[in-house]
């Protein structure tokens, strides 16, 4: 029956399949032998995600390590009520609550009033919770899948296959919290959500916004790690599957120089003049004048770091070191010593400061507060001569005034680790006009930042050396141990040992005879200058535009920076006040007492023995 | 009607290989799709021994009494399930009946070759006619026909090989059948109008990407914008840059992945990402090969080849060897049959065809695949038994 030609056919077809079955091999080969490595690379790019691990950020502490601003996992177990109602997302709500009750500790009937409460849609269900806890929460929502050998078990706990409760869910967000609340809050600044395209959103500290928080925020951030996670089909990760590759290195803590004591003391002092006289904000810095530290920096009117959100971003500004103003009659300290410095004059000197008015050649007609006569250099600044002022420091020549100037920082940066900071203004010599020579010695026609102001008084202070304002003391790691120490450095000599002991001199009369009695303190003999500026005010004409800006007679800005005990300060303490309103206006009057209050708790508070004890003590002992 | 003598002349080949097949199914069963389905490929394989033991028992030559019942029978199946017919995966492919669901068309295939069969070994047409050739192609309509309106392309397709493979081993004009094949290919342009837009993305993601465009112009303005909405819901791109950096299908992406990542060895029973964390779909039915790439590598993959290298060749072996022309054709049906899915599932399974549902025989999970080709492989059995009866056995039959 067998033909041939059916013979020579089925041979054919068979030839036919023979070649299809020789390609599937060769392609076999080809995939599995030769491009193996590819396609597990390939397989790789699907199966394998890199999940961050977040570290912690460090917490800000002050110079006596009492912290100030720490990270906190949230972590609660919360309750989506809109999705616990809904029957398609949640089929058996009185399981899901036994269910619940069980894994957490808590009461079925309670969980079941709980989901039923009116006008609510979400509810914390545990705080704090157990990793268990943790774990039975992402089993119930399927966020993991575990696997056996052969056989895919979606539950651990049993029950249902098609169980999923995604209205349950950890809130696992980390929260920036500062225990003291309002206390140093322009300093420390604050942090929020990284706003960042692309970047994960529950941690509520990745991102800084201000302050200490984002100057130094290279060791509070630390360095994240990450794992590889297999996940399934449906982007549920494998449990079994997950190693740590890389860990997270947690942020580092930051010292500051700030002393939380001095910082109450001088924040609950410029609160309470706030309150008193009318102003728009008011600045405080404390400084310790040998190393530079920043002790206390205070504004007023502050905000709560906890809440932000209701406050208003204009008082969130660090004024002491974002904001500069004309320091007026203060100032005058700083180009006494320049003139001192420059031998153009001596004390003792005797300087004609007529009826109380005098132009300037090629320039302003200055006045006094009153008619002064003939006085020393000494008693122009201790009765704040703006004509002996001028008169003085117009022997330097723009160039030596700028020059001296220049050396005590104004109009250039302090470099202190703070952000957004101002260099304020110093025009050069070369800008200068005939007015300038006249305004400048009293603290006119520049503006300096309150740090640049307490700084520069620091110098005096320190016979003489400017140093570099400090906010950091030091970086210590997680379990304390100091990583890096910020060493207290001086940057430049500001004027000799001799000039500063001579204005130190002068200084503290001003506080005894001058200007500035209401600054002294009871046993500590403070010196210092205050200083009543008048403010410049914009002129507008009937579109808004400004035309020009001229000195109010109303509005003045009100100073004192000064440093007790005056032969050995300890402490430098600046107060500014801006826009204060006449009446209450005068430097020496506004300023000088808050000056005396924060000086006085400052010193106390750093155990500083004051003289007259010593004195009475002393006294005694003769008696006895 | 049953003879069980005919069981002792069957041949081993045919049935060891059968079984290691299964066996290896189920296995792969088992990791892809969990106890419960494996067990029940198990019932379906033991439901599929007893047709198969039937089958081997039964007198082939009253096939030729059954064919054209059978094939009736398969034709009013075929319309039923287009009227009450489950969907599934997009496709009325399925009819319930008592509890059970069967593909209807796995039964249409060997009711085709029965009747194929019947008239090509029995017809008193000349063979070098016309009519020689157009009856079997008009029996071989109805069917792709119904088929194809599940609408199922892979399978009405497959009737296409099987029907030329017969119709050229009945020694049909060759001529005529190169005439007749010509003529198919002028009908492809028809053909690719005639299909879905889900069929045209498939063979788009197939095509290199430099030539994806060309199809373009074969293509209807409502289904360019149907493709793009699949390609890009949110509507930005043009569809030419869509279509060039479209990448292959996904299905077929993840089973190349799960075959390359077998390696020379494989990576053991349960092993492979692929299949264990569910990227490739179809992990017990179509792409069953590629779990078991996965698993066992090049090795196990080559052997899997030569099983079903050995069934084939069988099946052509026990063809030649048949006592008359009614069995020759229909064990050459029933191998150009199994020897099609083989080809086109791992040829699919490797990128080198487009993605069409045709299941690997004996190791994909589906109670009517497997049970057809059980039934399929005991008829063979049937064949192969009956030459070595006596002369006077084969009349009294």
């Amino acid at each position: 029956m067998l033909s041939k030609s059916h013979k020579m056919r089925s041979t054919l077809v068979l030839v036919g399949f023979i070649l299809c079955f020789s390609t599937i091999i060769a392609r076999l080969f080809s995939i599995q032998v030769l491009r193996h490595d590819y396609f597990v690379a390939r397989g790789k790019k699907i199966y394998e995600t890199r999940e961050l691990i977040y570290p912690k950020r460090g917490s800000i502490l002050d110079r006596n390590l009492k912290v100030l601003a720490l990270s906190e996992p949230t972590n609660i177990i919360c309750a989506d009520l809109r999705k616990i109602r809904d029957p398609k997302l949640t089929p058996n709500r009185d399981l899901l609550a036994s269910t619940l009750a069980r894994l957490l500790g808590l009461e079925r009937d309670r969980l079941n009033r709980t989901f039923a409460l009116k006008g609510r849609e979400a509810a914390y269900l545990k705080r704090k919770p157990t990793q268990e806890m943790i774990d039975a929460v992402e089993v119930l929502r399927r966020d993991r899948v575990f696997f056996e050998a052969g056989r895919r078990s979606t539950s651990l706990y049993g029950g249902e296959k098609e169980f999923i409760y995604h209205g349950i869910f950890l809130d696992n967000r980390v929260k920036r919290v500062h225990p003291d609340g309002r206390l140093l809050c322009h300093i420390l600044g604050f942090v929020r959500d990284d706003p960042r395209p692309g970047k994960v959103l529950v941690r509520d500290d990745s991102y800084p916004v201000a302050g200490i928080e984002k100057s130094a925020d290279r060791w509070l951030k630390g360095e994240a790690g990450w794992r590889m996670k297999n996940i399934d089909n449906r982007r549920r990760w494998v449990l079994s599957a997950q190693v740590v590759e890389k860990p997270a290195v947690n942020g580092q803590n930051v010292v500051l120089t700030i002393d939380e004591g001095i910082q109450f003391i001088c924040e609950e002092e410029i609160g309470r003049q706030f309150e008193e006289v009318a102003c728009k904000t008011i600045s405080a810095v404390v400084v310790n004048p040998r190393t530079g530290e920043i002790l206390a920096m205070a504004n007023f009117p502050n905000f709560d770091p906890n809440n932000i959100v209701e406050f208003d971003p204009e008082r969130m500004s660090n004024q002491a070191v974002e904001y500069s103003f004309e320091p007026g009659s203060t100032f005058k300290a700083i180009t006494a010593a320049v003139a001192l410095e420059g031998r153009v004059v001596t004390p003792e000197e005797k300087v004609d400061c007529g009826p109380g008015y005098w132009k300037a050649p090629k320039g302003p007609r200055l006045r006094d507060y009153r008619p002064q006569g003939e006085l020393t250099f000494e008693k122009v600044v201790v009765k704040s001569s703006n004509i002996g002022m001028a008169k003085v420091c117009g022997r330097l020549g723009a160039k030596g005034l700028w020059g001296g100037l220049r050396n005590f920082g104004i109009g250039s940066k302090t470099g202190v680790l703070l952000p957004g900071e101002i260099s304020g203004t110093l025009r050069p010599p070369n800008l200068w006009t005939g007015y300038s020579l006249a305004e400048v010695p009293m603290g006119q026609e520049l503006a300096v930042t309150p740090l640049q102001l307490a700084m520069a008084f620091a110098a005096i202070a320190n016979d003489g050396v400017l140093m570099k304002p400090l906010i950091v003391k030091e970086i210590r790691d997680e379990e304390g141990k100091v990583v890096r120490r910020f060493e207290p450095q001086a940057a430049r000599r500001a004027v000799s040992e001799k000039t500063a002991k001579t204005m130190k001199s002068i200084l503290r009369k001003v506080v005894t005879e001058g200007t500035g009695k209401r600054a002294e303190i009871e046993g500590y003999s403070p010196g210092g200058k205050t200083g009543t500026a008048q403010r410049a005010l914009p002129v507008t004409d009937e579109t808004g535009r400004i035309v020009k800006w001229v000195y109010s007679d109303t509005i003045f800005n009100s100073t004192f920076c000064g440093f007790a005990p005056a032969e050995d300060p300890e402490i430098v303490i600046l107060v500014a006040l801006q826009s204060t309103v006449k009446p209450k206006h005068f430097g020496g009057t506004v300023a000088a007492p808050v000056f005396a209050r924060i000086g006085e708790k400052a010193l106390k508070y750093l155990q500083v023995q004051p003289h007259e004890e010593k004195e009475e003590n002393t006294r005694s002992a003769q008696l006895n | 009607m049953f003879d069980l003598r005919l069981l002792k002349k069957a041949d081993p080949l045919v049935v060891v290989v059968m079984v290691t097949l299964i066996a290896a199914g189920v296995t792969v069963i088992f990791t892809a799709a969990g106890r419960g389905v494996a067990q029940r490929q198990i019932i379906w394989a033991c439901v599929g021994l007893l047709i198969f033991v039937a089958a081997a028992c039964f007198p082939y030559k009253k096939i030729s009494l059954l064919a054209y019942p059978f094939y009736g029978a398969a034709l009013f199946a075929l319309v039923l399930v287009l009227v009450v017919g489950q969907i599934r995966h997009g496709g009325k492919r399925w009819i319930e009946i008592a509890g059970f669901t069967f593909q209807p068309s796995e039964f249409a295939k060997l009711a085709t070759i029965f009747a194929l069969a019947k008239f090509l070994a029995q017809s008193r047409f000349p063979r070098e006619s016309w009519k020689y050739i157009f009856v079997p192609i008009g029996l071989i309509i109805p069917p792709m026909a119904l088929i194809y309106l599940q609408p199922n392309l892979g399978t009405a397709l497959a009737m296409l090989p099987m029907a030329f493979g017969m119709l050229y081993l009945a020694e049909a004009s060759v001529k005529k059948l190169a005439v007749l094949v010509a003529i198919g290919c002028l009908a492809l342009p028809p053909l690719w109008l005639e299909m879905r837009t889900y069929q045209k993305k498939r063979v788009l993601e197939f095509l290199p990407p430099g030539q994806r465009k060309l199809m373009l112009r074969f293509m209807t303005v409502k289904e360019k914008q149907e493709l793009r909405r699949k390609l890009d819901p949110s509507g930005k791109q043009d569809l030419a840059t869509l279509l060039s950096t479209m990448a292959e299908g996904w299905n077929s992406e993840q089973a190349m992945i799960a075959v390359g990542s077998g390696g020379i060895f494989g990576n053991g029973w349960g092993g492979g990402e692929q299949t264990r964390l569910g990227f490739l779909p179809e992990a017990h039915t179509d792409f069953v090969f590629p779990v078991f790439c996965e698993q066992w590598g090049f090795a196990g993959s080559i052997i899997i080849i030569f099983l079903y290298w050995l069934l084939i060749w069988s099946g052509f072996r026990i063809a030649g060897g048949a006592a008359d022309g009614l069995g020759r054709l229909v064990a050459s049906g029933i191998s150009i049959l199994i020897a099609w899915h083989v080809v086109v599932n791992t040829l699919m399974c490797l990128g080198l065809l487009p993605i069409t549902g045709l299941p690997l025989p004996l190791m994909s999970y589906g109670g009517s695949s497997i049970v057809m080709t059980m039934m399929s492989l005991g008829v063979l059995e049937a064949i192969h038994a009956r030459k070595f009866y006596p002369l006077s056995w084969r009349y009294s039959l």
